[in-house]
């Protein structure tokens, strides 16, 4: 079919499709011979082969050369047909190469030719496409040099192929096949094979290049391949493809964030994918390299990750054990850990627990709002709160004020404990465990300043299991250690308050023994030396003064006797059934003969049995009277006017739980009444407040009615003077 | 009667144990001194006669007023009787400071330790007073 148009020129502007090799070549030579400026020629690889084989069109070269046409000649010079393009380049002015040049046309300076190629590429074109409408030779000349300038010129290319050397090349394709087909290439030549991928990598790896690596994995077994390795992110989504790929011999390593494009090289290549998301949908490119540079700047990235990644192998058994979701991060920003840190504790549900290195930290943390959003996890959810922190005045106050601002709302439980560690806690960084599922260290960097990202330094996150437990166990033991402290400090405090009693009743003990020893040697002395001088009744005075002494010293030396036995436990005790009244009117009789003339004067000691003369107890008789005969004189002590009077009676008595029947005795007199400072004090060792007595006569009673299973107290009287009580169980017997 | 009296040394014993001002009392007054004696260290203010006793021994440790408190006490009234502290020496410690405010210098020199003998009470008295037997 012919398309003509009306044109100015004598020629007919047309365009032909001319049928039949005849025709085809007559046109090339007619072509050739009417041209008279220039013929560029492109064609594919296999035309220079028919161009020198023709001897029709040789010639023509050869004769339009010689003519002055200006020759150039376009190919995709290789191997098969090196020598070919050699001899064209004799017989143009210039040839290039062009990689992958598809299409044969020549261009004039007025017409343009297309030969066909039949299927079957070896062959001379069958048909021929003529024009020479003006538009279409120009677009066609503007097509060839578009080629032209891209091509690289044939002496290049010719040496490259004859000498080996590479031709470094940078390209990007478009086309999804073209881009699989690339990277087959790739992996087909390579002799070593490193990938990076990311998301759904291994899927695709799998889908369309297994069986190529797979003829990889033959020659790595015979000793001409190094090997297949690939990164990628190895979760629950792929594992089993990752199972697949590691079993057949494929080295892979997991990574926790890979970089965001997907890249593979070999020895010699690299090929980048680049996902874009257009208007249009998702494109993927291919940025395909042999340059030097890119392939090691690409083996530099793989070779990182690989050196820091997980084995695969170990990485499936994590995922298995469901230990997959460990994680360790490093935070170098302070403001970005104490968000995480709010995060953290905002989130917690069960149980909180911080150490602070110091106690300006929990103040510079109570300000970042962290403490306070604790407190409201504790009221909210329940959570318990733990808090140790090194003791100041200014925190305790602060925590009083939180608790404080807790218990105003009661309906809220929240349980918020606080320890006070000595104030070198050791740690210097704030540690924060919630849930015993996460820690947060923030280490301290400067504790001088009051803001908490001024304060801090690095951070560290972990939901390791093994990890975070540790921090749980450094807690719970400086918790349990702060309770030791305490409890050491209080027995220390016990232990020094003891021993200042101790020193105390030593003091005491020592003025009360050599007390009655002076009169005692001045009385002997004076006997022994000046007996002449001596009357009768100062001689009897003497000997009574110094008997009387001897039995105070006596006195003392019992008690202190009595005092160690009851503190060492080893007070012993014979009982019998006796007679309570009896004892008790004995011991009346005692104190009596021995009060004699004393300064307390006129002191009357009365007793009343309440009409029961026969009260039984099973009791040790000494000490039943010592503890009388203690009362008794203490009463009297308390006695300074010459007309007192001490009461003594027994009754019969349920005890305060009506379990039991007791015997009550009663001492009252009407003296000076009992000092309520040393009301609390009144039964224990060295309550001492008369300057007489060794302060251990009431603790000897206690003593012994406690070790009888009685109870004792005393009371002051409504009216005037003190009132002494004691219970003994009684015996039923008749 | 009263010349004999005047001649004699008198000393003012002051110690809330009866026994020991007894005892002292008759010792010293077999040596030859004029003793009055008290247990009351408040009564024995009270009944004080000034210029009259030329040395005193007071107990330290009495109640109400320890002997410190009473010599301070007696000095406003006589300047010049003289004084010995009767004392068990463990309450020494507590009276320091007492101790250091009326005696800076002397210090021991005042003090008797309890219990002591007849013949050490007798040479101590003597340093200060001389007894006219």
């Amino acid at each position: 079919m012919t398309d003509s148009k009306a044109h100015d020129n004598n020629v007919r502007e047309r365009t032909e499709v001319l049928y039949g090799t005849d025709n085809v070549i007559n046109n090339e030579l007619r072509f050739f011979s009417e041209t008279k400026i220039r013929i560029d020629t492109c064609m594919d690889y296999t035309r220079p082969a028919l161009a020198i084989g023709t001897e029709a069109i040789r010639k023509s070269f050869v004769e339009a050369k010689r003519k002055g046409v200006q020759l150039r000649y376009l190919t995709e010079i290789r191997n098969d047909n090196l020598s070919y393009c050699k001899q064209i380049m004799s017989m143009v002015d210039e040839v290039r190469h062009l990689d992958g040049i598809k299409g044969n046309f020549m261009i004039s300076e007025s017409e343009y030719l297309a030969p066909i190629t039949s299927r079957d590429k070896i062959k001379p074109a069958d048909t021929i496409i003529f024009s020479n409408i003006k538009e279409i030779v120009e677009h066609q000349q503007y097509v060839f040099h578009t080629f032209w300038d891209k091509a690289i010129p044939a002496e290049q290319k010719i040496r490259e192929i004859e000498e080996g050397i590479v031709h470094y090349d940078t390209r990007i394709i478009n086309d999804s096949q073209q881009i699989i087909k690339e990277i087959h290439r790739l992996i087909a030549d390579s002799n070593e094979l490193y990938s990076c991928l990311t998301t759904g990598g291994i899927e695709n790896s799998y889908n369309h290049f297994f069986e190529t690596k797979k003829q990889l994995l033959d020659r790595q077994k015979k000793g001409e391949h190094k090997g297949i390795k690939v990164i990628t992110i190895i979760d629950e989504s792929n594992k089993k493809l990752t199972r697949i790929l590691v079993g057949a011999g494929i080295q892979i390593k997991h990574v926790r964030n890979p970089p965001p494009i997907s890249f593979i090289l070999s020895d010699k290549e690299i090929a980048v994918t680049i996902e874009k998301n257009d208007a249009g949908g998702l494109t993927q490119s291919l940025l395909l390299s042999n340059e030097p540079a890119y392939i090691s700047h690409f083996l530099s990235i793989f070779e990182e990750l690989w050196k820091n990644g997980i084995n695969a192998v170990d990485r499936l058994k994590d995922i298995e054990a469901g230990a997959d979701l460990a994680d360790i991060e490093v935070i170098q920003s302070s403001s970005r850990a104490g968000e995480l840190y709010l995060e953290l504790v905002k989130n917690a549900k069960e149980e909180i627990l911080f150490i602070f290195p110091s106690s300006t930290a929990l103040i510079r943390q109570d300000k970042l709002g962290a403490v306070p959003l604790a407190i409201e996890a504790a009221k909210k959810r329940a959570a318990k709160v733990r808090i140790l922190v090194p003791y100041n005045k200014e925190v305790e106050d602060r925590i009083k004020l939180m608790k404080a601002e807790l218990g105003r709302r009661p309906t809220y439980d929240a349980d918020v404990d606080v320890r006070y560690t000595e104030q070198t806690s050791g740690t210097m960084a704030t540690i924060l465990v919630v849930d015993r599922k996460v820690s947060l260290v923030m280490e301290l960097r400067d504790d001088s300043t009051t803001t908490f990202d001024e304060a801090i330094g690095l951070s560290t996150y972990s939901n390791s299991k093994a990890g975070v437990l540790s921090y749980v166990a450094i807690f719970e033991n400086l918790w349990v250690l702060t309770e030791l402290y305490k409890q050491v400090k209080e027995a220390n405090e016990r232990l020094t308050l003891h021993d200042k009693m101790q020193q105390e009743f030593i003091n005491v003990a020592a003025h009360e023994l050599r007390t009655p020893i002076q009169p005692i040697l001045t009385t002997v002395g004076l006997l022994h030396s000046k007996k002449g001088h001596v009357s009768n009744q100062q001689m009897d005075d003497s000997l009574e003064m110094i008997h009387r002494n001897a039995q105070r010293l006596k006195r003392l030396a019992e008690d202190i006797l009595d005092v160690t036995k009851i503190e060492t436990q080893s007070l012993i005790l014979n009982k019998e059934r006796l007679s309570l009244n009896e004892i008790v009117l004995s011991t009346i009789k005692d104190i009596k003969n021995q009060l004699q003339d004393r300064w307390v004067g006129e002191a009357q000691i009365q007793y009343d049995s309440n009409g029961d003369d026969t009260i039984f107890v099973e009791a040790d008789r000494y000490r039943v009277a010592q503890l009388v005969a203690n009362l008794l004189s203490n009463a009297l002590k308390f006695i300074k006017r010459y007309d007192g009077i001490v009461s003594i009676s027994i009754e019969k008595k349920e005890d305060n739980a009506g379990a039991q029947e007791v015997a009550l005795v009663s001492i009252k007199d009407n003296g000076t009444g009992i000092d309520p400072d040393i009301f609390p004090r009144l039964f224990e060792k060295f309550a001492l407040k008369s300057f007489k007595g060794t302060g251990l006569g009431l603790f000897i009673c206690r003593s012994i009615v406690e070790a009888h299973g009685g109870r004792i107290w005393a009371e002051n009287n409504r009216d005037e003077g003190a009132t002494f009580h004691f219970t003994l169980p009684t015996l039923q017997c008749k | 009667m009263t010349d004999k009296k005047n001649d004699k040394q008198k000393i003012l014993i002051v110690d809330d144990e009866p026994d020991i001002t007894t005892a002292l009392k008759m010792f010293l007054e077999i040596q030859g001194f004029h003793v009055d004696v008290f247990t009351d260290p408040v009564y024995a203010l009270a009944q004080f006669k000034a210029g009259f006793y030329q040395l005193l021994i007071l107990d330290i440790k009495m109640p109400e007023m320890n002997g410190f408190e009473l010599y301070a006490e007696i000095k406003k009234k006589d300047k010049t009787v003289k004084v010995f502290f009767l004392t068990a020496l463990s309450e020494m410690h507590d009276y320091d400071a007492f101790k250091k405010e009326v005696f800076p210098k002397e210090g021991e020199r005042y003090f008797i330790a309890k219990p002591i003998e007849n013949e050490e009470i007798l040479k101590r008295i003597n340093t200060v007073i001389a007894n006219t037997n």
